[in-house]
């Protein structure tokens, strides 16, 4: 059920009602519709997975109950890794299995020998990497002692499929969000309208946006061995705002719902365009999944490399990333995506300026001439690596990147779609003007009289309804 | 919760009222129309004995004036260019609706992609949308899944889309001049062509396209109970016909509808003079070819 269409509206309306009218006056039982809810809402993506996630959730409540009551460190220690077997082993199997059986084969393919391991056919539950970090982030607190045990299963099981966030994020920590599960929450008319202005931003940018650029994306980069360097530079171009639309998206949309229900959880994007520098663009960039590694990852490396200085802060900054890629599946251009990204971190480290932060422009309607050629050139880094990311291979990557770089860059693309290229500019010019908010219509009521905001609202949605292309699935749903 | 949901009421209500001032682009866009074919359709202007349906190479290569002139029937010429057979069968649907039944209906096939998956013909949905002020139209983009039934009958805004918002009158572009009597002959070659003649290719029901194979179902059926004499055509190509497409349409028409194809001995179709491109004749081309086709009809209808 995707968030922009009819079955969404329908079954959201009902289920908005019910828990505030129906059971907004009892938390376990609003609590329980909205375990039914998130459960109906899965099982309408796809219900065969349904009861791996109820088997998923009911392990890891039980396991964090036990590892909280076991007094013994080295028994915590059993019990926290059994969890991540289950949680990495989970992910393992569903979405790398095959990929590892491809490059074993591989591998010793090169070296004349011929196991022949054979791949299976598997099909992946829906949303897996993210409520499998859930999980994982959830037992690695309760043995760290940062929160405690919840005892209550429709609380942790809440925890584990939140509908809004259930297929494609953010990824909220479960210190952050079980807490609001757990007390009573009351309807907030500013939280119900800002969830409202957010779901009206995240449609424009999916319906709007993404959903134009994906027909041309999908012609480029089907068609790049034919098309003049001009093409696939508008394709790189496009398919970095594809998928910027698509994710952000549909992440304003699950923060909204979520506001719309009480809920406060992890900002997902932070206007990463505007970002000066790669480590800055991170810091913006699907937040939930970079602050998720470098609490679990990241931090715990770094300080196992401290000794070695500049090179273990890169050495960690590179697996860090190169987790990152993997995240998104088993293909190596994933792998090298995330790579290319730990390799961009290099020059902020041995400068360091790694973690500088500088708002750009502020108080100032533009940037400097500096801000703007660092926007430009962290815009243009990250595009180049979009071209990995959106390649079938490594090999077919390198080929478009051959086709680039050629004098017809210079050539007229046959694929450039104006009216996709002023919807674009558009997004960018409200996105700037909120970029020191934290997200684009924040506050609006106090800035802006009603009719004003009525007239905005009605032109957002004329454009929804008039440039509303052929339906496309979100992006991230596939990982 | 009570402002929250009046100031979503009020919301509702203004959004209403402002939608409702995009029913000028809704009203007017057909009239800004240069091809009024489908219009015609619709309002039962066309009522004739012969009609020719197909794309490109039915509105290129045959001249329904001609068929006219030579024979003594009303002909008309409904093809557009870059359509696929759902879309002709969406015309056929249309044309026995809303006008008199023909006797005979002339489609050209579009070998080798009649039934298989291109990007060069499609459902042309954009001739469609001009028209969405007749709910015949809008009913037709729900049931393809462009609409929904409900939200275009209660918001003008989701009936339409951007190119209703072009209220500039159209114009014919030298490709796509038609005329009066539909036909869309083309009197000029197109520059830069490479004329490879002899193109071979292999094919295959397993890519065939199922939605296509069943309009195409559709349409024989259709005029076998309508009693209307469907003529299947092989249009003049400056490459090889290939038996294999034929035979597979020979199998889905069952001898419900009549195979014609062009006489592949005349020397002027391999002469690229006579030829738009290597799949379409030009003018010069469709006037040899109308006046073929109209001998063969003569004692047909």
């Amino acid at each position: 059920m995707l968030f922009n269409s009819w079955p969404f509206l329908i079954f959201f309306t009902v289920f908005f009602v019910l828990y505030w009218f129906g059971f907004g006056k009892n938390l376990r039982l609003q609590n329980l519709l909205l375990l039914v809810g998130s459960y109906f809402f899965y099982a309408w993506a796809d219900w065969r997975f349904l009861f791996f996630l109820i088997g998923v959730s009911a392990f890891n409540y039980f396991l964090g109950i036990y590892i909280e009551k076991s007094h013994s460190d080295k028994n915590r220690k059993w019990l926290l890794y059994v969890g991540l077997l289950q949680g990495i082993g989970g992910l393992a199997f569903f979405k790398y299995y095959n990929f590892f059986v491809v490059s074993v084969n591989e591998v010793l393919a090169s070296a004349n020998i011929t196991v022949g391991l054979e791949t299976l056919n598997i099909i992946i539950p829906v949303g897996i990497s993210f409520f499998t970090f859930r999980t994982i982030s959830y037992l690695l607190d309760v043995d760290k002692r940062k929160m405690e045990a919840t005892k209550d299963w429709v609380v942790f099981f809440n925890y584990v499929s939140f509908f809004p966030s259930l297929l494609s994020g953010p990824i909220d920590k479960a210190k952050m969000f079980v807490p609001q599960l757990e007390k009573t929450r009351n309807f907030e008319y500013g939280n119900a309208s800002e969830g409202m202005r957010q779901i009206l931003w995240g449609l424009f940018k999916k319906i709007v946006i993404a959903n134009n650029c994906a027909p041309i994306t999908t012609e480029i980069f089907g068609n790049y061995q034919n098309l003049p360097a001009s093409s696939l530079l508008l394709g790189a171009f496009l398919y970095t705002i594809q998928i910027y639309a698509d994710f952000s998206g549909y992440s304003d949309m699950a923060i909204g719902i979520a506001k719309m229900l009480g809920f406060s959880i992890t900002k997902n994007f932070d206007f990463p365009f505007f970002a000066q520098n790669i480590a800055e663009f991170w810091r913006k960039w699907h937040i939930s999944l970079t602050a998720w590694l470098t609490e679990y990852v990241f931090t715990p490396l770094s300080i196992s490399f401290r000794d070695y200085g500049n090179l273990g802060l890169i050495f960690a900054i590179i697996i860090n990333f190169t987790i990152i890629g993997i995240w998104h599946g088993a293909n190596w251009t994933y792998v090298l995506f995330g790579f290319l990204h730990g390799c961009y971190y290099i020059p902020l480290i041995l400068n360091g300026t790694m973690n500088k932060k500088k708002k750009i422009a502020k108080g100032k309607w533009l940037p400097n001439l500096r801000e703007s050629i660092s926007v430009l050139t962290t815009f243009l880094l990250v595009m180049l690596t979009f071209i990995v990311f959106r390649a079938q291979s490594i090999a077919e990557a390198w080929h478009y990147f051959e086709r680039l770089f050629s004098m017809s860059l210079f050539s007229k693309s046959p694929q450039l779609r104006i009216p996709v290229l002023v919807l674009i500019a558009f997004m960018m010019i409200v996105e700037w003007l909120s970029r020191e908010n934290d997200h684009v219509f924040e506050r609006l009521e106090l800035k802006w009289k009603k009719p004003l905001r009525f007239a905005f609202y009605c032109l957002v949605l004329t454009t929804i309804f008039l440039f509303s292309s052929e339906e496309q699935q979100f992006i991230y749903f596939q990982f | 919760m009570k402002k929250f949901v009046l100031n979503l009421l009020l919301f509702g209500i203004v959004f209403f009222i402002y939608d409702k001032a995009f029913i000028v682009f809704k009203n007017l866009s057909a009239d800004k129309e240069v091809d009024k074919r489908l219009e015609f359709l619709l309002n039962g202007k066309i009522n004739k004995d012969i009609i020719v349906m197909g794309s490109s190479r039915g509105a290129d290569n045959i001249i329904a004036g001609q068929i006219e002139k030579e024979i003594g029937k009303t002909a008309y010429n409904i093809s557009y260019p870059a359509s696929n057979v759902e879309f002709h069968e969406f015309l056929l649907r249309t044309l026995l609706k809303f006008n008199k039944p023909p006797k005979m209906i002339l489609m050209p096939l579009d070998e080798p992609v009649e039934f298989i998956p291109t990007n060069t013909q499609v459902f042309r949905d954009e001739r469609l949308y001009p028209l969405v002020k007749y709910d015949y139209i809008n009913q037709e983009l729900v049931d393809r899944g462009e609409k929904n039934a409900l939200l275009s009958q209660l918001f003008v805004l989701h009936r339409i889309n951007k190119t209703n918002l072009n209220l500039r009158q159209k114009k014919f572009t030298p490709e796509d001049t038609i005329m009066p009597c539909g036909s869309m002959p083309i009197s000029f070659q197109k520059p830069g062509r490479k004329w490879i003649y002899e193109i071979n290719y292999t094919y295959s029901t397993a890519n065939e396209v199922q939605r296509k194979v069943e309009a195409f179902k559709k349409i024989v059926a259709t005029c076998k109970k309508r009693h209307i004499k469907l003529v299947l055509l092989t249009v003049p190509n400056y490459k090889n016909l290939n038996p294999a497409f034929e035979n597979r349409v020979r199998k889905l028409v069952n001898n419900d509808a009549v195979i014609y194809q062009y006489n592949t001995q005349n020397p002027i179709y391999l002469d690229k003079s006579y030829f738009y491109d290597e799949n379409h004749l030009n003018k010069k081309g469709a006037v040899i070819f109308t006046h073929e086709l109209a001998d063969y009809l003569k004692s047909r209808i």
